[in-house]
């Protein structure tokens, strides 16, 4: 869509305001119900204006030109609110670009507004925001997947053109699955972090959402690089493989328990489909891949007690009213974060403590290292590893908010990619009671041009 | 096993102030979140080096200077309480 939209920008088939206005009229007509914005910038007109005048004056289109984006509330755009949808943030106006804003900018994007997420990018199913659970487009009782429910909602629903979502445990991939759009985590360091509200940081990475597999590409491509401010980021080595041929499907993915079972023919079918397309399927085997869920809840919680620490009132926004210090903080902090925040900064709290760190963070991190050796040795016999997104169809609202272990299990498939740092993409792949299934592809590090490879083939199953 | 007691620990050292029916609460869901990643203990992990980072990390260094956005306005718009435009706070060694 990007690539052809930016080639009738050229032709004056089309304006950039008149793309900005529909998609603002989308936007006006479907978000009072689906609430996948928290605000739309009253600013995306004016940027539209001085595209078209660039375009009238002749300029070439930089790769993005005109394209409006919708944005998650945690990546920060200078002089614009942020909120990582958490009250403890209220009123906070972010004072610099993140690294992927500026680039995409550079780009030539658009940006309509900031998209509504699970607070702190916790949660799967967008109904931790402190701002309203936002609603799946395919069925509005349902959820439509998280932490980026809003980003690939707003995709989704026509009420932008890309987004850009964040991925812990698959916040990106998950709810692209439940919305029937594309989803790429990329790999850990292709992209900067620096201006993303960091949640635990040897796990989250930006990544694109869209429409399709050329989309999501052309997106990465812009956002991809070293940045000195993100120290773990890297300049991307480029890709050194041939075209894939050869696809792992890891037995360990296949559950009967916990999976439901239409999800798993639709897998099948996609398995087949691509055997059909002529490439080679090969059993492979992540024996780790069970532990993976388990080191993911002891990691993460670890670096987000850390990380949010920074959240205290002191020097942005609200602060409580209490008589010493010590009770402004707690106070602050009672208010401002939600329960699930709260969940996992107190358990972080617990297995970082004196006496407990061998016995979890330390296990938790061994066991890290073991999950990322079974991706190196299988992909020493296959380009590409095939899986379910997620075990599930897209949720009732309300139906996992009483057992937060039954929505951790959601991110059971998505979680060992982060764990390793490997890029994966969730790819939609038809419906099963009419809701969209996603296919997730898994590639080596910094291969993610094999993921857009069988992505485009994937995606042309209709 | 965690008791009431560690719950109040925990709190305190977050710096959460939970009220009572929540430290209850939490004290179930902890129990049964460390109960499910009880099943690292089955892996055998000796002579295994912990994970910290995904790619080969090494240290990055670059010069800390003001960069052109940074003229300090938006960030100190942002204090909560500032006296002549220095952020104010509570006494860090006040008694009560």
């Amino acid at each position: 869509m990007i690539k052809e939209t930016i080639a009738k920008l050229e032709k004056g088939e089309i304006s950039a305001r008149e793309l900005v206005s529909g998609y603002l009229d989308t936007i006006k007509k479907k978000d009072p119900s689906l609430n996948a914005y928290r605000e739309v910038f009253d600013d995306a007109m004016e940027e539209a204006e001085k595209i078209d005048l660039k375009i009238k004056h002749g300029d070439t289109p930089r790769p993005l030109e005109g394209i409006p984006f919708a944005i998650k509330d945690n990546i920060l755009i200078k002089g614009k609110m942020a909120g990582a949808a958490s009250k403890i943030l209220e009123g906070y106006t972010a004072s610099y670009d993140a690294a992927c804003i500026k680039k995409l900018r550079e780009a030539g994007a658009i940006f309509l507004g900031r998209t509504n997420m699970d607070e702190f990018a916790m949660g799967s199913s967008t109904e931790n925001s402190a701002y309203g659970a936002t609603k799946n487009p395919h069925d509005e009782s349902r959820v439509p997947g998280g932490s980026s429910g809003g980003s690939a909602v707003a995709v989704a629903a026509d009420m932008a053109m890309a987004a850009l979502g964040s991925d812990t445990g698959g916040s990106i991939r998950q709810p692209a699955a439940f919305c029937g759009v594309v989803g790429l985590k990329p790999t850990y360091g292709a992209v900067s972090r620096s201006g993303l509200i960091a949640m635990a940081s040897s796990l989250d990475q930006i990544g694109p959402i869209a429409k399709t597999v050329a989309d999501a590409e052309v997106v990465f491509e812009a956002i991809k690089g070293s940045d000195l401010r993100d120290a773990t980021s890297v300049q991307n080595p480029k890709s050194k493989s041939q075209v894939p041929k050869v696809i792992g499907i890891p037995k360990e993915y296949f559950l009967k328990e916990g999976m439901d079972a239409e999800v798993l023919k639709k897998v099948e079918e996609a398995i087949e489909f691509l055997k059909e397309k002529g490439f080679e399927i090969k059993e492979v085997s992540l024996p780790y891949t069970q532990y993976a869920l388990a080191a993911y809840y002891i990691v993460m919680p670890a670096e987000v007690s850390a990380n949010l620490a920074r959240f205290d009132g002191m020097r942005y926004g609200p602060r409580a009213e209490e008589k010493n210090l010590f009770g402004v903080y707690a106070k602050t902090r009672e208010k401002g974060f939600g329960p699930e925040v709260r969940r996992r900064i107190v358990l972080g709290t617990y297995v970082l403590s004196a006496g407990y760190y061998d016995a979890y963070y330390g296990r938790a991190q061994k066991v890290r290292y073991l999950i990322r050796k079974d991706f190196e040795n299988e992909f020493k016999n296959v380009d590409v590893i095939l899986t379910p997104t997620a075990p599930t169809l897209p949720f009732k609202i309300g139906e996992k908010t009483k057992d937060p272990l039954s929505m951790y299990l959601e991110d059971i498939f998505t979680v060992p990619a982060n764990l390793a740092g490997v890029p994966a993409m969730s790819v939609p792949f038809g419906e099963a009671r009419g809701l969209p299934v996603g296919i997730q592809l898994i590639a080596p590090w910094f291969e993610e041009r094999r993921l857009f490879e069988v992505g485009k083939v994937l995606e042309n199953v209709l | 096993m965690i008791t009431p007691e560690d719950i109040k620990k925990l709190a305190e050292l977050a710096r959460i102030h939970l009220t009572e029916k929540e430290e209850k609460s939490l004290e179930k869901d902890l129990k049964s979140i460390l109960s499910y990643v009880e099943k690292l203990k089955e892996v055998d992990v000796s002579g295994v080096h912990e994970m910290t980072h995904a790619v080969a990390a090494k240290n990055v260094f670059r010069g800390d200077e003001p960069g052109e956005e940074d003229d300090g306005t938006l960030l100190t718009e942002q204090f909560p309480e500032e006296e002549r435009g220095y952020l104010k706070v509570k006494g860090v060694f006040e008694r009560d």
